[in-house]
């Protein structure tokens, strides 16, 4: 394992600690501990998720963002969740980038990582767009949300019948 | 000159999913169902980082045709040599690609250079062949394999693009001039005396002239001494059918190529010497296939046996290959053995070989000069056991009636010889011409 390797796969692992952490300390006195403990594995699992054949990025991902969505129920924290997804899609990102041994190659590293960060850029931007636009009252969420959830599964489920496992 | 060598391919290659596309599409799927089902619209913002890496990623999908091409500079090369060549792949758009030759047999990337190159933003990519021959034999010149992915990308194009093209590694020049002429040519004559009298070189017996001898045959110092006519009598030279038996059975160790590359030298050198005496040699490896050679002499035979042992050299270094022991060996033919008697698979071939009637000698390949000097005691006890169990072997095979002489390291075929003529004395049949 080479060493540019083993640093983006703790990048990443460090980055899924990171959001867990800021989120549970934001989050409410209430339901802390049980989103400590749906963290807590969501973080253990990233770590087999950056080092460990067959690589299931899935659970480590979905269980991470659970501290972070309920933030978005608080007035005072709601802010907080664009850069967190942002944080968590970068870190994906840096797991990718160790899996695929990008990192063997030095000169190509500076370019990746750009690459992670314009990403996170866009990510966050578009995630703090669609959360002012939600929290006003006058735009039916609703609707908005159920064209955009057809219009995602449907390009979905064409990729993954195009597609197989690489 | 050698013209170089050419090898193309064209194939599509079909896209692959990444491991982040799952969890992206489930992430921002999934928040923006739980907005629906909770009437909380702003649940949205969580997957929308995820859905634009989706659309970003996801902005091609078809298949990608590539277009390779190898050019070798020479397919005949010599054991230490270089192979030197290009690899050049192109394919249609502009994508990240990682080339990369793998699965090299015979030859190992030269110091300094890779078998591989990444090139970024792309749409062709040339990659520069550098390589040194280690091992004799014909090879296939590994697989190229090809990966390609856009930025951001979600999906990868990969697969192998082509098999490279053989090439032949000769044993070393100064291996070969030896093996080219073997300075006791002609100590295999005397091994094809029949019993049975007629014409010939090898002198047999005086007798009395009678009517219809041949003048030519007068003996005149038998004649003058005993004041009558003597004429000599030969005996008359056959040719005959050896099967010389290559053991190709790679252990794996380090020294495995310098093993069997001191088995080439002995095989070629005795090969040629039988070939030269009209014989008819067939050529066996224990551990790959079998060919017989035509009883034929000049530069054609002796390229033929040459490529009969690359051919055994280039199968034992692929080890994936299974051994083929069920030789079928003519019931006439002398088998010469050669091997390391390492491997007891060897020994029950022999063994079955001779239940069957077979006339067999066997050269010792001695590879205890590859071991190094001993570092420790328990390494010089070892060495003795091995030397044991390998003299026990020896004593096995004996008892059998199986001759078995070593081979010197001096390439020497001095001792060779006398073990085929030991083997000749025990049961070889011959033909008369």
């Amino acid at each position: 394992m080479s060493r540019t390797r083993v640093l983006f796969g703790w990048g990443s692992v460090v980055l899924v600690i990171l959001v867990v952490g800021i989120a549970l300390t934001a989050s409410p006195t209430g339901v802390r501990w049980w989103l400590a403990v749906v963290g807590v594995v969501g973080v253990l699992m990233a770590v087999p998720a950056a080092f460990s054949d067959p690589r299931e990025l899935t659970p480590a991902l979905v269980l991470s963002l659970a501290p972070v969505a309920v933030l978005l129920f608080g007035d005072a924290t709601s802010w907080l969740v664009p850069p967190l997804a942002s944080l968590l899609l970068v870190a994906a990102e840096l797991n990718a980038m160790g899996w695929a041994g990008q990192g063997t190659r030095v000169d190509a590293v500076p370019r990746r990582l750009a690459q992670a960060g314009m990403l996170g850029v866009l990510g966050l931007a578009g995630a703090a767009v669609v959360l002012a636009l939600g929290q006003r009252s006058w735009l039916s969420g609703t609707v908005a949300v159920l064209v955009a959830a057809a219009a995602v599964s449907g390009v979905g489920a064409l990729v993954l019948s195009r597609t197989r496992r690489g | 000159m050698i013209p170089p060598v050419e090898a193309t391919e064209t194939i599509t290659l079909s896209p692959a999913r990444d491991g982040r596309l799952v969890p992206y599409l489930v992430i921002a799927f999934g928040a923006l169902a739980a907005g629906v089902v909770l009437g909380e619209g702003v649940l949205a913002a969580i997957g929308v980082p995820f859905a634009l890496a989706l659309a970003l990623g996801l902005r091609r999908l078809g298949q990608v045709e590539v277009n390779a091409r190898m050019i070798l500079d020479s397919d005949q090369v010599l054991e230490g040599d270089v192979v030197t060549g290009k690899i050049l792949v192109w394919w249609d758009g502009d994508f990240d690609a990682h080339v990369m030759l793998d699965r090299l047999k015979g030859v190992v990337t030269g110091s300094g250079e890779g078998a591989s190159r990444r090139v970024l933003g792309c749409s062709s990519v040339e990659l520069p062949v550098r390589m040194d021959a280690v091992q004799w034999g014909r090879h296939s010149l590994g697989e190229l394999w090809l990966r390609l992915t856009l930025p951001f990308g979600l999906l990868t194009w990969t697969g192998r693009i082509m098999a490279g093209p053989a090439i032949r590694v000769l044993p070393g020049s100064e291996r070969l001039n030896k093996l080219l002429s073997p300075p006791q040519s002609r100590a295999v004559w005397g091994l094809h005396r029949s019993s049975r009298l007629g014409d010939g070189h090898e002198f047999a017996e005086l007798r009395p002239y009678v009517p219809g001898d041949r003048l030519r045959d007068l003996n005149w110092a038998a004649t003058a001494r005993h004041g009558r006519a003597f004429v000599n009598r030969h005996h008359p030279e056959v040719s005959g059918e050896v099967v010389i038996a290559i053991d190709a059975l790679d252990d794996g160790s380090a020294a495995a190529g310098a093993v069997l590359a001191r088995t080439a030298r002995v095989a070629w050198g005795l090969a040629s010497l039988h070939m030269r005496a009209n014989d008819r040699v067939g050529l066996v490896g224990l551990g790959g296939s079998t060919q017989w050679l035509p009883p034929a002499g000049g530069r054609l035979a002796q390229y033929r046996l040459m490529e009969t042992l690359l051919r055994i050299g280039g199968e034992a270094a692929d080890r994936v290959m299974s051994s083929r022991q069920n030789v079928a060996v003519p019931r006439a033919a002398l088998v010469i053995v050669l091997t390391t008697l390492h491997d007891a698979a060897v020994l029950r071939v022999l063994t079955k070989w001779r239940a069957r009637g077979r006339s067999i000698a066997v050269v010792m390949i001695d590879v205890m000069d590859q071991l190094g000097p001993v570092e420790s005691e328990a390494d010089r006890l070892a060495r003795r056991l091995w030397a044991f169990e390998l003299a026990g072997r020896r004593s096995a095979l004996r008892k059998i009636g199986i001759p078995v002489v070593q081979a010197p390291l001096d390439g020497a075929m001095t001792p060779v010889i006398g073990a085929l003529q030991r083997a000749r004395r025990a049961s070889t049949l011959r033909r008369a011409r």
